[in-house]
């Protein structure tokens, strides 16, 4: 592939190196990745296939608006699930700029699609408090 | 691999590739532009910032590139039978 002329952005964030370290070799099926509509925004999760007790399924939101200043990086937003479920992106034809999961319940065979509304972008002191969970839609 | 600053050498795992397209000035199939957004991760941090952050010490890039940039040609139609050739080259 040849080498681009420009690169438009880079950005750091901070992640945890566990999600790759701890599974070495399944790391690439592990790990999925997608982005809100403005690209703004990327949630990632990690499903391993092995779970062990310092891994779980993890469900990470990071971006732009988390960054406080141009030098500075702010912790991601990340919730950790319980074994017996595991987790899938999800997208929502009205509401597309925003991002979703669904949650799948093993035992129970259960789904419920979450919204992560990420509101206060200006007003970021700490990521627990930008971003909050609507479990109210529920589709099925 | 990739090499630092203080020319230790690490690894970098790139978690996916995203395509964007942006459709503001839609006027026909040729007005909307792709941007590739490549996450990649790695131990980018040297060792006196990582004995600041113990747990969250590796970062991730967003590399956002647009399509014509990243398939070297400049100002083409990206309908074009050129760029479909290039396209089915090195992306599929």
């Amino acid at each position: 592939m040849p080498t681009p002329n420009k690169v438009l952005s880079h950005v750091h964030y901070l992640v945890d190196p566990c999600i790759v370290t701890l599974s070495k070799f399944n790391w690439e099926n592990n790990i999925s990745i997608a982005a809100n509509r403005l690209f703004d925004q990327f949630a990632i999760i990690d499903n391993p296939h092995i779970l062990g007790p310092k891994q779980m399924v993890t469900y990470y939101v990071n971006g732009i608006h988390f960054k406080k200043q141009e030098d500075q990086l702010n912790h991601p937003y990340y919730i950790k699930i319980n074994h017996d479920c595991f987790l899938q992106h999800g997208r929502n034809s009205y509401v597309k700029n925003e991002l979703f999961y669904t949650l799948f319940k093993r035992a129970t065979n259960e789904r419920q699609t979450i919204l992560v509304k990420t509101t206060d972008y200006d007003a970021c002191k700490c990521v627990s408090q930008n971003i909050r969970l609507d479990n109210s839609n529920i589709l099925s | 691999m990739l090499t630092k600053e203080d020319g230790t050498q690490f690894e970098a795992y790139e978690l996916g590739l995203l395509v964007k397209e942006t459709r503001e000035d839609y006027k026909g199939e040729a007005d909307h532009h792709e941007y590739f957004h490549f996450y990649i991760m790695g131990d980018f941090f040297t060792e006196d910032i990582k004995s600041h952050q113990p747990i969250l010490n590796w970062t991730l890039i967003d590399l956002e590139i647009e399509q014509t940039d990243i398939l070297n040609i400049q100002g083409a139609d990206p309908y074009s039978d050129e760029i479909k050739e290039k396209q089915r080259k090195y992306l599929i």
